[in-house]
């Protein structure tokens, strides 16, 4: 098993986001995670990537048999986890180029020469249409939201992760972007057929391309149901209230379970 | 690139047609590039002059023990300096003096520290005649026992018509010392433009969560946040870099 979350409970702010929420990723597969906006799939991406703004009360993360919810975030990034982001950070004076070399570096716990990272940046920057100026440029200052994702697809290229978590890659992306966005992780995986995949998305494009293996619904900090593509193909068609709308139904008739119970 | 040193509180000799050195004052004649350092300095009183339409980029630096500093820095009609300063002293205590003294002179003032003492920076923009501009951007980190204060002073006299004031300072405090910022604009004329900010605090959490995300210590982290810092205020050449750089190494490995 790539990962396995265990019953996990998580806070933020004292307001429980996650309650009891358990997924099994295996190697090789790609899973997504659908639901409304406010459901904790964010929360999802950061808590496994160890955001201490995040509180774990309960439950456990299991990455390549091994407890990670102790590690620090590089520690996991360093096992092979990788988080693209929604929103990535712009950071000014930081060149892109010497965050993607320390990055890089960190990974193969050794320093990466200039040669090395331009033999491999230079192909990954091609294959992704990336306008080479960018790799000079303080880190996502000024890019596009385009440049921004695909500098965030450029990253995975470059350190190789095992798991890769998306949150909401393909939002702020034109059509001709998100094909060559989704080309790209699609040729990766066929390169590294060992490596899983967790996508939360809102849209259909990315998926028709990478054809997911599961799709789950999150709804009220817990997954309510599991299925294959067809399950996404469901929810673009008729959106998600004949599956919330039923989750609400049943945690009513749970607590009025409860109460007739106490009485 | 043109190197000047300042020794022991005196300007050392440097022969050029393009700049005067005389009684502790440098008066740029012509356009260029210059970077001067202030080595085993303790009390500095320095007069900079800088002659109708030069264009000058100048780079001080200094790492030196408890300093005093004086400087006063003239400009006349549009004169265009960029204004480097980088400072890493045990203590400093600094009062400048920006005189635009004709038309189009223009300063363009980025200074940055990491302080590691007590640190106190005052400066006085002084507006003297119409159509001058003025750009004062200080950015600055504390760490051991580093406290700095900044005070900033854009003046502007009736009559001087169509100035720009521009003032930002912001301090990023890596310890508990306190620091402040007083930011002040004393303006006394309605055809102006004017903008100041002043922020104090600490790198974002969503930032180093980012960069952690990338299998960077938290320490490395860190470093690579001090050098956007500092350098997105410095626009420094290879040689001015490597300094600065030499000087994070030695507090962040």
């Amino acid at each position: 098993m790539r990962l396995e979350i265990k019953n996990l409970n998580v806070k933020v702010e004292n307001k429980e986001i996650l309650k009891d929420f358990n997924l099994n990723i295996e190697e090789g597969k790609i899973h997504v995670i659908m639901g409304p906006n406010g459901v904790g799939k964010s929360t999802l991406s950061h808590v496994i990537m160890g955001d201490n703004n995040y509180q774990i009360t309960s439950g456990d993360i299991i990455f390549n048999n091994q407890s990670i919810k102790d590690l620090t975030t590089d520690e996991r990034s360093r096992l092979g986890i990788f988080l693209a982001m929604q929103y990535p950070m712009e950071i000014d004076g930081i060149s892109n180029q010497d965050f993607l070399r320390t990055a890089m570096s960190a990974h193969a716990n050794k320093y990466i020469g200039l040669y090395d990272f331009i033999l491999k940046c230079e192909k990954a920057t091609e294959e992704l249409q990336m306008d080479k100026e960018l790799i000079h440029r303080p880190l996502n200052i000024g890019f596009s939201g385009g440049e921004k994702k695909k500098n965030e697809v450029l990253q995975i290229k470059l350190l190789e992760p095992s798991l890769i978590i998306m949150d909401e890659l393909d939002s702020g992306l034109d059509v001709d972007s998100l094909k060559i966005v989704a080309q790209n992780i699609k040729n990766y995986l066929k390169g590294k057929k060992e490596t899983s995949v967790l996508i939360i998305t809102h849209y259909p494009m990315l998926l028709e391309i990478l054809k997911p293996d599961y799709v789950h619904i999150l709804s009220n900090g817990k997954i309510i149901k599991t299925g294959d593509y067809s399950l996404a193909e469901d929810i673009f068609a008729n959106g998600y209230n004949k599956y919330i709308d039923k989750d609400k139904v049943d945690n009513k008739a749970n607590i009025i379970t409860k109460e007739v119970n106490y009485e | 690139m043109n190197n000047l040193l300042v020794v022991n509180d005196k300007i050392a000799d440097y022969r050029s047609q393009a700049l005067t050195i005389q009684n502790n004052t440098i008066t740029f004649h012509q356009s260029g590039n210059y970077q001067i350092e202030y080595q085993n300095c303790h009390n500095i009183n320095l007069t900079y002059n800088f002659d109708k339409d030069v264009y000058i980029k100048l780079f001080e630096y200094s790492t030196n023990d408890k300093l005093i500093i004086k400087n006063e820095y003239n400009l006349y009609q549009n004169a265009n300096i960029l204004l480097y300063k980088f400072y890493n002293n045990q203590s400093t205590n600094e009062d400048i003096n920006i005189n635009l003294k004709e038309e189009k002179a223009h300063i363009n003032y980025h200074f940055s520290s990491i302080s590691i003492g007590k640190d106190q920076h005052h400066i006085k923009v002084k507006h003297l005649h119409k159509n001058t501009f003025s750009d004062i951007y200080n950015k600055s980190i504390t760490i051991n026992k580093g406290q700095i204060e900044f005070t900033v002073d854009s003046i502007l006299p009736k009559g001087n018509q169509g100035c720009i004031l521009n003032q930002d300072t912001r301090v990023i405090t890596l310890n508990d010392n306190k620091s402040a910022i007083h930011p002040n604009m004393y303006i006394d004329e309605n055809d102006v433009e004017a903008r100041h900010g002043s922020i104090i605090g600490r790198f974002s959490h969503d930032e180093i969560f980012y960069l952690m995300t990338r299998g960077i210590n938290y320490n490395d982290t860190i470093k690579l946040l001090v050098k956007g810092y500092l350098f997105s205020n410095l626009m420094l050449d290879m040689e001015g870099r490597a300094k600065i750089f030499e000087i994070i190494n030695k507090y962040w490995r």
